[in-house]
């Protein structure tokens, strides 16, 4: 007889661990809205799922919206984590392995910090899950599985063979947005991010009829959730993009996605984006001083962009789609006007939202081995890896110092006057588009 | 102001509600009064915005859209556009 399988997302922490930060959320409807939506669940363990041969008696956790069971009576326990999530991870893991469970863990942190993981688990699946997982099981099954299986998933293949993930097994919990990942890879590599080492630097994807019936089905089982496309950077196959929108145009959907500057130029894209439902771009800008752009990667798209910014941010939010520029507060290049000349962006060029994070050598990222060796890593727990709370020693700023910038922003940004000034501005944009 | 028992207030609510719909994108059969716009029905800020100015545009009014922050559920924007339209 299968085995009963325990799929677990473990309770993950957002934003910073201060108490002033803490409490300034509290206060801030913006800040709250934030945290609602960034609440959703990812495709990781629902499309685990799928990959799983329906014998099994499979159900999954988010342990952000409901408590474990340790009695559970199943045998083996499969969990996820990012590297803010491997405290809690490993705990979860170490609790199941006391009771006689089978514990695998997998996803982003497990795949760049194996032998850590090891400690915690009988085996640890590194990389993407489509070949690795139903593998595992099959040795499972036979007694012969192994400790460690490594990434079997090139960035050469096509994700075309993913099932669909099984979202009804969460469709209990009331998610604001469901994310869905319909590619996976970013040929940008910048250092501070670990997705190109992960995923590889080729954009791949599914295909649309897979991601019609995907998006299908979350809209069947969350009625009013948003749509977030997870992939790390949307659209960089313009031809596939336009054949995908052109279908979405004919559904009836709302969505968010991830992408990069150079989706402004493409005006019939935006337009078609518009039309299909997509409301939000989240676009890393990084930063607004040229100077912290120049170390990022060996592609230079931001660094000789900067100068177009502001045109860039136009040219989409006019076509009624909002741009949620990401920022990074802590880069080599900063000091104390920073975080001044960093609003001042965000107010003149009227961003629908932004995000602003503290550097963090996250990882698996080329950052974290450069401060490494430049002995600059003081915060070593991962569950302060949130991204909002200072883990570095920095040139010219303390932590304190980094951590102020970001309430400083977040204060201002979401003042009443600049609110004000915001909603005159959309509205402006909106009654334009009506006309 | 549209008085709540009156066909212009049916008219009124049909109207937005079709107009809510294309924009969130939910159907309107979905669309119960009583709902929170942002939490439960996910519509965000600019979605809003959007819905205001195709209303300002049906009704032929000037909606302050300051006044969408004060809005929590559709029977809240039913009573702000039955305030800003002049009865037939």
């Amino acid at each position: 007889m299968a085995p009963g399988v325990l799929l677990i997302s473990p309770k993950g922490h957002f934003f910073a661990a201060s108490k002033e930060f803490n409490s300034f959320v509290n206060r801030s409807r913006e800040l709250r809205s934030i945290l609602h939506y960034w609440n959703g669940i990812s495709a990781a363990l629902p499309t685990v799922a799928a990959l799983t041969p329906p014998a099994y008696d499979l159900s999954i956790i988010d342990e952000n919206l409901e408590d474990i069971d340790f009695s559970w009576e199943g045998e083996l326990v499969g969990i996820t984590a990012m590297t803010q999530q491997a405290t809690r991870a490993y705990e979860i893991a170490d609790e199941f392995r006391r009771r006689g469970k089978y514990v695998v863990l997998g996803g982003i942190h497990p795949t760049v910090m194996p032998e850590e993981a090891a400690n915690h688990a009988d085996t640890v699946i590194l990389g993407e899950a489509e070949k690795s997982w139903p593998r595992f099981l099959r040795e499972f099954d036979a007694g012969t599985q192994a400790r460690r299986y490594l990434p079997e998933v090139t960035e050469q293949e096509t994700m075309v063979t993913i099932p669909i993930p099984r979202y009804s097994l969460l469709s209990r919990y009331r998610y604001p947005v469901v994310w869905i990942q319909s590619g996976r890879g970013c040929p940008y590599d910048c250092e501070f991010c670990a997705a190109s080492k992960i995923y590889g630097k080729t954009y791949r994807h599914k295909e649309i009829d897979q991601l019609v019936k995907e998006v299908n089905e979350v809209k069947r089982l969350w009625k009013f959730a948003q749509i977030g496309f997870a992939d790390d950077n949307m659209f960089l196959d313009k031809s596939f993009s336009r054949q995908l929108l052109e279908r979405f145009a004919k559904m009836n959907f709302a969505w968010y996605a991830q992408t990069d500057i150079s989706i402004a130029d493409h005006d019939d894209l935006l337009k078609l984006m518009h039309e299909c439902g997509c409301r939000v771009l989240f676009i890393g800008f990084e930063s607004v001083i040229e100077q912290n752009l120049r170390r990022f990667s060996g592609n230079p798209i931001k660094r000789v962009s900067i100068n177009r910014y502001s045109e860039i941010i136009d040219k989409i939010q006019r076509n009624g789609i909002g741009v949620y520029g990401s920022f990074i507060i802590g880069l080599d290049g900063d000091d104390e006007t920073t975080a001044e000349k960093t609003l001042d962006f965000i107010i003149n060029n009227h961003l629908m939202g932004a995000q602003i994070t503290l550097l963090t050598p996250f990882p698996g990222s080329r950052l974290r081995e450069r401060l490494s060796r430049e002995n600059r890593i003081l915060d070593k727990k991962w569950s302060d890896y949130t991204a909002w709370n200072p883990v570095i020693k920095h040139p010219r700023l303390s932590p304190n110092e980094m951590e102020n910038a970001l309430l400083s922003i977040y204060s201002r940004m979401y003042d009443k006057e600049n609110s004000r000034n915001r909603a005159v501005y959309f509205a402006n944009i909106c009654r334009q588009l009506v006309r | 102001m549209i008085h709540k028992a009156s066909a212009e207030w049916r008219d009124l609510e049909r109207e937005v509600k079709r107009i809510v719909s294309r924009i969130a994108r939910i159907d309107e059969t979905e669309l119960a009064g009583d709902l929170l716009i942002r939490e439960e029905l996910g519509i965000d800020s600019l979605m809003a915005t959007e819905i205001l100015a195709n209303c300002e545009k049906t009704f032929d009014i000037k909606i302050d859209e300051k006044m969408l922050v004060e809005i929590e559920t559709l029977n809240d924007f039913y009573d702000l556009l039955a305030s800003l339209i002049k009865p037939k």
